[in-house]
């Protein structure tokens, strides 16, 4: 989350308070503008995101003591979540903004805290567990910042990616009952029902 | 001069589309931009209720696996509970657009075993329910719409992990077989 401190997303539009003694259509560009730079914040997010935990993965394939199955599994998804990064980064620039760079190393991540690559297989599964579920419950919170169609289907695409991970790496774990289990979404908007007024302000 | 205040926007949307990015997911960014500006509340209804359909076959093909031959009790029974509720969320959500909600299911698709019609009812799911989020007019239905799509994509796993299918193959879930290796 600390990219957007890397970027200065202000400079670039008219937002903010200045946006109310603009005429209408000014207004309605602001809001366009300020939108735009909400899904651009957003994508930038979960660029980083996915940087940690191909990091994550690959060094948990490198250094780790893992079994060949959870090693495949650890290969596999920093791939995966290079290419979604990548996706995500290309859509930044496309929206000419500067997508987050990388790092080799996980303490340039909030996201890899207390990661530690050598730990022991049980404590490397739980940790990449808790990863998978930290981004699952980022891209359902992120998800109202995007507004672009397919950004949202995109998006939708590589939530749905990271939920097939977990139940992947729950069932290397030898975890028992529901493998299925997702973040609790009550942080979310996912229990409210819009109103028109609401949709036609924020949405569209 | 609102020409002037519109041109950035306009031409930075414009400005997404298909490029390097789209072919680490084929159907990621090709049409951005092109669809936004057209939501209309309107369109709820006849969107919601593709996916209401959907759930609702996806509840039949669960229904019917757990009084036959449940490969995963908890996974199983954890899906009828998402999609009962999510059935509720998407009658409520058309009811709020003064629409309809519809009651008939989706048609299932033909399988052999129960536990092969329900992984490809998921994926048709999945793919119904892709088709329409992006262009669901209210951020809150989007939102919903993405966290039934996750459900669902759990769900598969969990169930291809009984029946032999890789769990997570992509980076990117599309819907059927066909439509992941149509992107390759």
């Amino acid at each position: 989350m600390t990219g957007l401190t890397r970027r200065s997303l202000m400079g670039r539009g008219i937002t903010g308070a200045g946006a109310l003694a603009l005429s209408g259509s000014l207004v309605t560009a602001a809001t366009a503008q300020a939108q735009s730079d909400a899904q651009s914040e957003a994508l930038g997010r979960l660029v980083e995101l996915e940087q940690a935990a191909e990091l994550g993965y690959s060094l948990a394939a490198e250094e780790g003591g893992l079994d060949a199955e959870a090693k495949s599994l650890a290969e596999m998804f920093s791939i995966h979540s290079g290419d979604r990064a990548t996706a995500f980064s290309e859509a930044l620039d496309q929206l000419i903004t500067d997508a987050p760079e990388s790092s080799s190393d996980p303490a340039d991540y909030e996201s890899l805290a207390d990661f530690d690559p050598a730990a022991p297989q049980d404590d490397l599964l739980a940790f990449l567990i808790d990863l998978e579920l930290d981004l699952i419950a980022a891209y359902e919170s992120e998800e109202p910042e995007l507004d672009d169609p397919d950004l949202v289907r995109s998006a939708a695409q590589m939530a749905a990616s990271h939920a097939q991970a977990l139940v992947a790496l729950r069932i290397a774990a030898k975890e028992k009952g529901d493998l299925t289990a997702l973040p609790d979404p009550s942080t979310s908007a996912t229990d409210s029902v819009p109103t028109d007024s609401e949709s036609s302000s924020s949405d569209n | 001069m609102s020409g002037n205040a519109h041109a950035p926007r306009m031409s930075r949307r414009r400005m997404v589309v298909a490029s390097g990015a789209a072919i680490a997911a084929p159907s990621v960014f090709a049409a951005c931009g092109s669809a936004g500006d057209e939501r209309s509340e309107g369109d709820d209804p006849d969107l919601l209720n593709a996916v209401l359909a959907q759930h609702l076959a996806v509840l039949d093909a669960a229904e019917a696996i757990d009084s036959i031959a449940d490969p995963g009790p908890a996974t199983t029974s954890a899906l009828i509970a998402a999609r009962n509720d999510s059935v509720t969320q998407l009658e409520a959500f058309i009811g709020e657009r003064d629409g309809t909600a519809t009651t008939e299911a989706a048609e299932l698709a033909q399988a052999e075993s129960p536990a092969e019609g329900l992984t490809l009812q998921l994926e048709t799911s999945i793919e119904a329910s892709l088709e329409a989020i992006g262009d669901l007019s209210a951020a809150a239905y989007r939102q919903s719409v993405h966290r039934f799509i996750t459900e669902d994509a759990a769900a598969l796993a969990a169930l291809r992990s009984v029946t032999g299918g890789e769990i997570a193959p992509d980076a990117f879930v599309f819907g059927p077989a066909m439509s992941s290796e149509a992107s390759e």
